[in-house]
């Protein structure tokens, strides 16, 4: 079959690779109907993330149809439409039972690897890396889903395709940002990134009672997203001094809750500070370039929470300890806890209040997938997110 | 593709991923050091009457070079399972490869009935830039901080 494989640092081809089948008694394989690029993907791309081997298949947030069950998989059948969460978690150890299924103690079949790097192994990911299990991607023509029970979840009748991808793995992640973060009714929310990932950070914030919820970003075609679909303020950081705004929009308290939502390759309003990073980056000084995260800390009232949604490695340079504690913050990060969101997730989209489909602007068969990655790296075309339909 | 800074990068995911397949096996400053007979443990997210007393099946094939103690764990987090090798600080390292599987085996059938096996067969293209990071992968419950 056909898939999208990392063939080196930015270097993507459609290859043939070997067809998945049932492994496990509690797999499914899924046809893949739409699978998405991530913010996540561009780490691996770029080689941030040194675990990926040429010729590993990419993409972790997907939708499909079951073709095939293992004998012991209960809740799905061959000809359901499946949404797969992005996280390959088994539901059944303390930390799933914790609702902390990114944390899972068996999903990883490489624990060594983030036992060394982070003290824990976190749970597996789809097409992210040998460091997380090394499981194929679903950039392909089909993928195996292990733990299909936990992780697989019928989309109801009437939920487009396009609607429905993005509660693989966007529409989780923003909801862990904002239900970890502890938004409350009545909070005001900043979040640093206007991808898919900060959109539904901002729509989960708002729906869990946020008073105002402010995304800052530079790009104006995403920022207008943010106003016109989400129902978000949007504040442009190349244009507007986001400290005084924010200063501004919350009666000089600071936000309540803020979500950073840009990750390890953060670019910076500052030039000086975005090539300090970027250097210290190249020569494996730092690992990140972490700016959104400094400001989020920043910018963040006392005692109030921050919390990291973008994806970060290992090390971090000038972290701003002394605000974190001497400010009483909380800070938290997470991996996406899909299966304990996506069933709310699926009913917001079928009532219409999660709205995702803007999300994938461009909609391309497989065969393009390394333009695909082109346009959504460079933020080329407007691109907000490219989605492949194998097939197509 | 930005080709800016590729070859740094590449370079830099080489070194990383040697490092990482050194740290991992053990023998580099963030592995594990010391005697290889000190206890191992995993907590398996069930009552120890479920788990029992006897060793669970990848233990018990180790046969009499572990010894395993059997223990609930505080707060409601289940049980327990302790294992070390018997033959003293210097037995064989796949003694304890061994071994370290064999826990996180034993955790997972307990836990989930079966053990969750990696994509295979992979599309992965050997290269030297990825060999010590397939070593590692080769080798993927046998080491680590356990
Ligand atoms: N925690 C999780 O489980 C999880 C899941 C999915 C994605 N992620 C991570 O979330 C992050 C965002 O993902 P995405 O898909 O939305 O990516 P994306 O690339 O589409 O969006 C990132 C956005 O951040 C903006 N940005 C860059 N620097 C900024 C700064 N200093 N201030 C404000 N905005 C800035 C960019 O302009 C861009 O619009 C990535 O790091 C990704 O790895 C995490
Ligand atoms: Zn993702
Ligand atoms: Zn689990």
């Amino acid at each position: 079959m056909k898939a999208l494989c990392w063939e080196g640092v930015n270097s993507l081809a459609v290859r043939d690779v070997p067809e998945p089948r049932i492994q496990n008694r509690q797999d499914i394989v899924v046809k893949v109907r739409l699978s998405a690029t991530c913010g996540s993907d561009l780490h691996l791309v770029g080689g941030y993330i040194p675990f990926m081997q040429r010729g590993d298949v990419l993409g972790h947030e997907f939708l499909g149809d079951v073709v095939e069950v293992g004998s012991e998989v209960r809740n799905h059948k061959v000809g359901d439409r499946v949404v797969v969460c992005s996280f390959v978690s088994c539901g059944r150890c303390w930390y799933c039972r914790q609702g902390l299924y990114s944390c899972c103690d068996n999903g990883n079949t490489n624990p060594a690897i983030t036992e060394s790097m982070w003290g824990f192994a976190p749970g597996g990911v789809y097409g992210y890396s040998h460091a997380l299990g090394g499981f194929a991607g679903s950039h392909a023509d089909y993928v195996r889903v292990p733990y299909a029970d936990q992780g697989a979840f019928t989309v109801p009748d009437g939920i487009s395709d396009e609607r429905a991808v993005f509660a693989s793995d966007a529409a989780p992640t923003g909801w862990t940002g904002a239900e970890l973060g502890e938004v409350r009714p009545g909070d005001v929310v900043a979040v640093w990134g206007a991808g898919g990932v900060g959109q539904m950070a901002a729509r989960a914030a708002m729906l869990l009672g946020a008073e105002r919820v402010v995304v800052i970003d530079r790009y104006d075609y995403r920022l207008r997203q943010v106003e016109q679909v989400i129902g978000a303020e949007a504040l442009n950081y190349e244009r507007t001094d986001i400290g005084s705004e924010l200063l501004e929009r919350t009666g000089g308290r600071g936000p309540d809750v803020c979500i950073e939502a840009v990750g390890m390759e953060a670019h910076s309003a500052s030039r000086a500070q975005y090539l300090y990073d970027q250097v210290k980056q190249q020569l494996r000084l730092q690992t990140e370039r972490p700016s959104a995260l400094r400001e989020a800390i920043h910018h963040c009232r006392k005692g109030g929470t921050v919390f990291a949604l973008g994806v970060f490695a290992a090390l971090s340079d000038k972290f701003p300890m002394g605000a974190v504690m001497n400010k009483g913050l909380t800070l938290r990060g997470a991996q996406q806890h899909g299966q304990r969101f996506i069933p709310r997730i699926l009913a917001g989209m079928a009532s219409g209040e999660i709205v995702t489909e803007h999300l994938a602007t461009h909609v391309l068969p497989l065969s393009e997938g390394p333009r695909g990655y082109e346009l959504f790296k460079d933020k080329k075309d407007d691109c907000v997110r490219a989605v492949f339909r194998p097939g197509g | 593709m930005i080709r800016r800074g590729v070859g740094a990068a590449a370079a830099a995911a080489g070194t990383a991923g040697a490092l990482v397949g050194r740290a991992v096996r053990g023998d580099g400053p963030a592995g594990r050091s010391g005697a290889r007979d000190r206890w191992h443990a995993v907590t398996v997210n069930l009552p120890p009457a479920e788990v029992g007393t006897a060793p669970p099946g990848p233990l018990a094939a180790l046969g009499d070079s572990v010894a395993v103690r059997i223990e609930p764990a505080p707060g409601g987090k289940g049980t327990e399972l302790h294992a070390r090798l018997t033959g003293g600080p210097n037995a064989p390292a796949e003694q304890e490869r061994a071994l370290r599987a064999a826990l996180r085996e034993a955790k997972q059938r307990l836990e989930t009935g079966e053990v969750l096996e990696p994509t295979r067969p992979g599309s992965t293209e050997p290269t030297p830039l990825n060999a010590p990071l397939r070593l590692v992968t080769a080798h993927g419950r046998e080491e680590g901080r356990l």
